[in-house]
C-alpha cells in the first residue's frame, strides 16, 4: 500500500526545524502516485569491526525459503536486535535488514582489512590501510556517480557523489573514505568533505529561493575565466596530457558559470534547510544528514558516502579493535565497541531522517538504498578480525527492488567453523542492478563480475556459482527482488 | 604473523641505466662520527662491530659496497622530463592565497569555512598525489575569491600594498586601475604580465564599469586564474633535445613550491629578474633560505612523517609495559612519536648526515614512563637525553613498539627494510602460506625466534624471509614497547606462570647490501652497520625525491638528480640532500609537449 504524505515534514533538531522540499507533497495523488522516482544510493562505513555477539547478537533463522538464504523477520524479534544495533532501529524494524554471511574475498592473508565498497582488499603482503582495492575496480558509489544511467550529463560533476567525514577527533578515520576512484593507471582515495558549510555550498544554488538578478557582470566573469581556461588549454606550449588536465578542470568551472546564469523563475522548489548549531560531532552529523536528505530529495544529487570515525584517535582505539574479539558484547565497556554502537545509532538516524521525507508516493527511504557496513569481519575470540561474515544493514527498498524488514543469514547449513555466505561482490551487484546499472555498465572486462575474487573461493560450498561469469552478476537471492539484469 | 613466499620476492628494487658502463667504485664513506657536534648530545657507546664478509667464502675479500644511482652522458638529456603539469595542493592553495590576501583577510572566518571545503592532500605512497583536482575547486575559488575581493578592497593598507597607492584613493581611474592589476596579476602569475594580458584584465574591469567595480571584478578573475589551481609552465625555450628550458619565473616558481610550498618572494622574483636563476649552484642558496622559513621547516618535517611512515603511533600492548613496571600506556604511542620526531628534528638541525639518523645516540623522552623505555632520563627542555642502548632512528620506541602478545620479527624485518633500505616484498601465496601452518602445527610454545624460523624455514619461504628475519631476530632485544630485554616473557592467558625464554640477538648470513656485514651480534651491529650503508644512503635520497617531487622515482630519466642527492648523503648533510633534490638542473627543464 501507497502512503501519500499530504503535509510538509518538518525535523526538529536541537532548537531548529528543518523544512523539507515542498515540491513532492504538492502535486495532486495521482500525479505523486505515477511519478517515478530515481533510487538514491548512501553508503556509511566506520574504520575498524565488531565481535559477533556485538552487532548479529545471538540469532537463529525461522525460515529457509531457499539454498544459502536463512530468514527470520525482525517483527519477530523483541526488543533490540543486537548491542550494536540497538534501540534506536527498533521503531525501523520494517525498513531494513541485517544480512549475515557476506564474505569478502581477500588477497592480503596477514590484514584483513577489507574495502566493503569494492568487494575487495588491498594486496597481499602489504600492511598499511592507505593502499588503494586489489580488485582494480573504482568503488560502487564512484562507479554509480559516473553513470549515464544514474545521472544526466546536466548534472554538476560536484554534486554526483557527496563524500562526508565529519569526524574530526579520530586521526585514524580524519579524512579518510572508502571510495576509490581511477586516476591514470592508479586507483585513489576519494578525499571526504568535513565541514557541513563545505556540504550545503555544493547544493545552495540548487535549493534555489527565486532569483531575478539582471547582474550580468557575475555572468561575464565566469566566461572571462573559462576563457582564460580555453586560451591556456589551446596554447602549444601545452601537452595533450596536460590538455586534459584542464579541460576535467573547466567542467568544474561551467558548472559554476552555470550557476550564476540569472534566472526568471519565482517559484520556491526546494527550500534550503536550516542547521542547527554545531556544539558536538552529533549536531554536525545530524545537519548534514538532513542536508544530504534534502539535497536527495530535490534530485540534486543520487550517491553519497559517508565515513563515521571513533571517538577517541588512534593510540586508543587500535588496540582495543583486536580485543573486542575476546570480549562478551552485551555490556561491553570497551570504548571501541560503545563507539560501534554510537555509530548504529547515527545510521539509525540517517534511516529515520530518510524515512520522513516526503518522496513520489512514499519516502525518500523508500526510493533508497541506505547501506552499512566496516572496515573487518567479525573479530575472532583470538583477536584477528576477519573478511568473512561482514557486518552488513540495509535500509530501503529502492523503489520496490529489495524486500526489507528480515534478518537474513547467508551461510550454507551445516557450515561450521568459517563462514560458507555468499561473497561480497553479489551484494555490491545487487546495489548496482537496483540503481538501473547491469554487468556492462560496471565490468572492466566481460565476465569479470565486480571486485576481487580470490581464486579460494572455490572451496566454498556453491562456490562454483562465482566460478560462472552467471553466477557473478547475479543479484543476491531473495533479498532483491527487483529485474535480472545480467 | 607476515609470511613471505619466495614468489613475490624482490629484494632489490633499483634498476640501472642501460648505458650503464660498469659499477662505481666503491668509495668508502668519509669517517662520520656519529653525533659530536649535536649540541648536548654524548659521543656514542661502541658497539660490536660489524663484520664484513663474503657469505660464500670468508676467505675471499668482501664486495665492495656500490652506490646506486649514475648519471650516465644519455641520462643528462633526460633531465627533468618527468616533470608534469600539477595542480596546486591544498596546502600550496592555501600559501599563496596567504600569501595575495595577507593575514587579515585570511583570517576571516567565512573565507577559512570556504577552503575548508577543499580535501588536504598527504602523500604517504610513492606517487599517491592525487592529479585531479578536487570537485569543490570551482565552487570554492568563485566564493573565496567573491569574498576575498570584498574584504580586500575594503582595506585600505591591503590596496596600497598590493595594488598601489593609486588603488587606496577615493575614485580609481583607468590609470591605475590597469597599473594594479599589472602588479597584482604578476603576484597571481607569478611573472611579469605582457601589455596583451594586461589590456585583457583591463577591458573586462571596464566592461565591469570601471574604477573600484571594475577592478573588483578583475581581481576575481585572477584569483580564478589557471595559475591559482596549476602549476603552469608555458613560457621558456623549446630546445633540440624535446626538452623545453623554463624561464626564470617557472624556475624560481617551481623551486620556492617545491621547498616550501608557497609562491616565490620578492627576493627570488627579483633573483628572476635579474636573471641569475640560471645554474643549481644559484638555486641552492635560495633553496636552503626556503627551507629554513616556518613552512619550509614544516613541509621537512612532513617529509620525515613519509620517510618514517609514522603517521600514527598506537598505545602499545599493556601486558609488556607490565612487565616494565609501568601501570598504563595510555598516550604512550603519542609520546613515542614525539619522541621520534624530536629526534630526528635535533639530527636534521644540527646539520647532522646518515650517519647520525642511524646512529646517534640522543633521546628525547618528555616523560618517566618513557625515558624508563629509553633507559635513561627526561630530556632537559631544548636539550637531549642519552641513550646509549637506543641509538639511531631504527631504535626509536615509536617504529619497534607493538600492540600484539608477542614481538614479530617479521614485522618488524620487514618494516625496518622497507623504510631504510627501500627493499619491496611481494604477495605471498595465501595457499603456501595456509599449507606451512598446518606442516608444523603449533608454534606458541617456543622461542618467538624459534618459532618464526620454524614456519619460515622452507624453501618457498626462505627467499624473502632470509632477508627479513635476521634484521627483525637482531631487533628481538627489544619488547613491545621498544624497550630492552634479555628474557621473553609470555604471560599464561589461563593466569598461570608465564613461559620465559633466554633472547639471542646474535645472526649470521645477513644480506642487507652487497658489501654490507654477513653476520651481527644483536642490533646496535645492526645501526652501525647502517651508519655505513651505501643503500641506506640511496633510499633515503630516492625518499626525498618521491617526496619533495611527487613522484615515483624512474631511474633512468630522475638518475642524475637520484646521483646527485646520492653523493650528497655520503658527504654531506641531511639537509644537504633535501637541497640537492630541489635545486638541481632538473628543475630548468620539462618535456616538450
Amino acid at each position: 500500500m501507497t502512503i501519500f504524505l499530504r503535509r510538509r515534514l518538518f525535523l526538529q533538531g536541537a532548537g531548529a526545524s528543518l523544512v523539507l522540499p515542498l515540491l513532492p507533497s504538492l502535486l495532486p495523488r495521482t500525479a505523486q502516485a505515477q511519478t517515478a522516482r530515481p533510487v538514491r544510493y548512501v553508503q556509511v562505513m566506520n574504520v575498524y569491526g565488531p565481535n559477533e555477539r556485538t552487532f548479529f547478537g545471538s540469532r537463529s533463522t525461522s525460515m529457509r525459503p531457499m539454498p544459502n538464504v536463512n530468514v527470520k523477520p525482525l517483527s519477530e524479534i523483541a526488543g533490540d536486535f543486537s548491542p550494536i544495533i540497538g534501540a534506536a532501529f527498533n521503531p525501523l524494524k520494517a525498513k531494513f535488514s541485517v544480512l549475515r554471511g557476506i564474505d569478502t574475498l581477500i588477497a592480503n592473508p596477514n590484514h584483513h582489512s577489507c574495502f566493503a565498497t569494492c568487494a575487495s582488499s588491498y594486496a597481499g603482503g602489504l600492511d598499511g590501510d592507505n593502499y588503494p582495492p586489489v580488485s582494480g575496480q573504482e568503488s560502487i558509489d564512484v562507479l554509480l556517480s559516473k553513470s549515464a544511467k544514474v545521472y544526466g550529463a546536466s548534472t554538476p560533476l560536484a554534486r554526483r557523489l557527496v563524500s562526508l567525514n565529519p569526524v574530526t577527533n579520530d586521526d585514524y578515520s580524519d579524512g579518510r573514505s572508502f571510495s576509490f576512484q581511477r586516476n591514470g593507471n592508479n586507483l585513489q582515495m576519494v578525499s571526504p568533505l568535513r565541514q557541513t558549510q563545505a556540504l550545503f555550498d555544493a547544493f545552495s544554488s540548487g535549493f534555489g529561493m527565486s532569483t531575478t538578478t539582471t547582474d550580468t557582470r557575475e555572468v561575464d566573469l565566469m566566461q572571462a575565466v573559462y576563457g582564460d581556461y580555453v586560451r591556456t588549454r589551446d596554447s602549444a606550449r601545452i601537452s595533450a596530457a596536460d590538455k586534459q588536465k584542464l579541460e576535467a578542470y573547466m567542467a568544474l568551472v561551467n558548472d559554476v558559470a552555470k550557476s550564476v546564469q540569472p534566472t526568471t523563475s519565482t517559484t520556491t522548489t526546494c527550500a534550503a534547510p536550516t542547521r542547527a548549531t554545531e556544539s558536538d560531532v552529533e549536531a554536525a552529523i545530524t545537519n548534514q544528514f538532513k542536508i544530504l536528505a534534502a539535497a536527495m530529495a530535490c534530485d540534486l544529487t543520487r550517491v553519497a558516502s559517508v565515513t563515521l570515525g571513533m571517538s577517541q584517535g588512534y593510540g586508543a582505539r587500535h588496540t582495543e579493535h583486536h580485543a573486542v574479539g575476546a570480549q562478551d558484547g552485551i555490556n561491553n565497556p570497551s570504548g571501541l565497541v560503545q563507539d560501534l554502537k554510537a555509530i548504529g545509532n547515527r545510521v539509525a538516524r540517517l534511516i529515520s531522517i530518510f524515512d520522513s521525507v516526503a518522496d513520489g508516493s512514499g519516502t525518500l527511504l523508500d526510493n533508497s538504498i541506505i547501506y552499512w557496513s566496516q572496515q573487518y569481519g567479525i573479530v575472532k575470540p583470538s583477536g584477528e578480525h576477519e573478511p568473512d561474515n561482514m557486518p552488513v544493514v540495509v535500509a530501503g527498498k529502492a523503489g520496490g527492488a529489495l524486500r526489507q524488514g528480515n534478518y537474513i543469514d547467508f551461510r550454507n547449513e551445516g557450515s561450521s567453523g568459517e563462514s560458507r555466505g555468499l561473497p561480497m561482490n553479489n551484494l555490491l551487484v545487487t546495489f548496482m542492478n537496483c540503481m538501473g546499472l547491469s554487468s556492462s555498465d560496471y565490468e572492466k572486462t566481460a565476465g569479470q563480475g565486480y571486485g576481487y575474487y580470490n581464486g579460494n573461493f572455490q572451496d566454498r560450498p556453491g562456490g562454483t556459482t562465482w566460478s560462472a561469469t552467471a553466477g557473478r552478476r547475479s543479484a543476491l537471492p531473495w533479498f532483491y527482488a527487483g529485474a535480472s539484469l545480467g | 604473523m607476515l609470511l613471505l613466499a619466495v614468489a613475490g620476492c624482490e629484494g632489490e628494487i633499483f634498476s640501472v641505466p642501460a648505458d650503464h658502463t660498469g659499477p662505481q667504485a666503491a668509495t668508502p664513506p668519509p669517517s662520520q662520527p656519529v653525533s659530536p657536534t649535536m649540541p648536548g648530545i654524548p659521543p656514542p657507546t661502541p658497539t660490536q662491530p660489524s663484520t664484513p664478509s663474503n657469505p660464500t667464502n670468508p676467505t675471499q675479500p668482501a664486495v665492495p659496497k656500490q652506490k646506486v644511482y649514475a648519471c650516465a652522458a644519455s641520462q643528462e638529456a633526460l633531465r627533468g622530463t618527468t616533470h608534469r603539469l600539477r595542480r596546486l595542493t591544498q596546502l600550496e592553495l592555501s600559501n599563496t592565497l596567504s600569501a595575495l590576501l595577507g593575514p587579515t583577510v585570511m583570517a576571516d572566518a567565512t573565507l577559512q569555512q570556504k577552503l575548508a571545503g577543499l580535501p588536504v592532500d598527504q602523500t604517504v605512497l610513492p606517487g599517491d598525489f592525487n592529479e585531479a583536482t578536487p570537485v569543490s575547486l570551482g565552487q570554492v575559488l568563485f566564493d573565496v575569491s567573491k569574498r576575498a575581493v570584498t574584504l580586500a578592497m575594503a582595506d585600505a593598507t591591503w590596496k596600497t600594498q598590493h595594488l598601489g597607492a593609486c588603488a587606496a584613493q577615493a575614485t580609481i581611474s583607468d590609470t591605475c586601475v590597469a597599473s594594479a592589476l599589472r602588479s597584482f596579476g604578476a603576484q597571481v602569475w607569478r611573472r611579469d604580465l605582457t601589455d596583451a594580458e594586461v589590456q585583457l584584465l583591463t577591458a573586462q574591469a571596464s566592461q565591469a564599469g570601471g574604477g573600484a567595480q571594475g577592478l573588483t571584478f578583475a581581481l576575481r578573475r585572477l584569483f580564478q586564474s589557471p595559475a591559482l589551481v596549476f602549476h603552469l609552465e608555458v613560457g621558456g625555450t623549446p630546445g633540440t633535445d624535446g626538452r623545453v628550458r623554463l624561464t626564470d619565473f617557472e624556475v624560481a616558481s617551481r623551486l620556492s613550491y617545491l621547498a616550501a610550498g608557497v609562491p616565490p618572494d620578492d627576493a627570488l622574483m627579483a633573483a628572476a629578474r635579474a636573471g641569475q636563476l640560471s645554474t643549481a649552484a644559484q638555486l641552492a642558496p635560495h633553496a636552503r633560505r626556503l627551507l629554513a622559513t616556518p613552512q619550509g621547516q614544516a613541509k621537512v618535517k612532513d617529509f620525515f612523517r613519509y620517510y618514517t611512515a609514522l603517521s600514527l603511533v598506537p598505545d602499545p600492548s599493556p601486558t609488556a609495559a607490565a612487565l616494565l613496571g609501568l601501570s598504563s600506556t595510555s598516550g604512550l604511542g603519542v609520546q613515542m612519536r614525539t619522541e621520534a620526531f624530536d629526534f630526528i628534528d635535533a639530527v636534521y638541525r644540527s646539520q647532522g648526515g646518515f650517519a647520525e639518523l642511524m646512529g646517534s645516540t640522543a633521546a628525547f623522552p618528555r616523560s618517566s614512563e618513557l625515558a624508563k623505555v629509553l633507559e635513561t632520563t627526561i630530556a632537559p627542555a631544548g636539550g637531549a637525553s642519552a641513550s646509549a642502548s637506543h641509538p639511531g632512528l631504527m631504535h626509536r620506541p615509536a617504529l619497534l613498539m607493538s600492540t600484539g602478545p608477542r614481538t614479530s620479527p617479521i614485522v618488524r624485518g620487514a618494516h625496518l627494510r622497507k623504510l631504510f633500505l627501500c627493499d619491496s616484498f611481494g604477495l605471498p601465496d595465501p595457499a603456501l602460506v595456509k599449507a606451512r601452518q598446518e606442516q608444523v602445527g603449533d608454534v606458541e610454545n617456543m622461542p618467538n625466534r624459534d618459532k618464526v624460523a620454524t614456519l619460515t624455514s622452507s624453501t618457498t619461504c626462505n627467499g624473502c624471509h632470509s632477508q627479513v628475519n635476521p634484521v627483525g631476530f637482531a631487533f628481538e632485544g627489544f619488547d613491545q614497547l621498544g624497550a630492552r630485554r634479555t628474557v621473553e616473557t609470555v604471560p599464561d592467558p589461563a593466569g598461570g606462570a608465564p613461559k620465559t625464554w633466554p633472547i639471542v640477538t646474535k645472526v649470521d648470513n645477513v644480506t642487507l647490501e652487497p658489501g654490507g656485514p654477513g653476520s651481527l651480534a644483536d642490533s646496535l651491529a645492526l645501526a652501525q652497520a647502517m651508519t655505513e650503508s651505501f643503500k641506506g644512503r640511496a633510499c633515503f635520497a630516492r625518499r626525498a625525491f618521491e617526496y619533495f617531487q611527487l613522484a615515483t622515482v624512474d631511474a633512468t630519466k630522475d638518475g642524475c638528480a637520484l646521483s646527485g642527492a646520492e653523493n650528497q648523503a655520503h658527504v654531506g648533510s641531511l639537509e644537504a640532500v633535501v637541497v640537492a633534490t630541489l635545486a638541481n638542473d632538473d628543475v630548468f627543464y620539462r618535456s616538450a609537449p
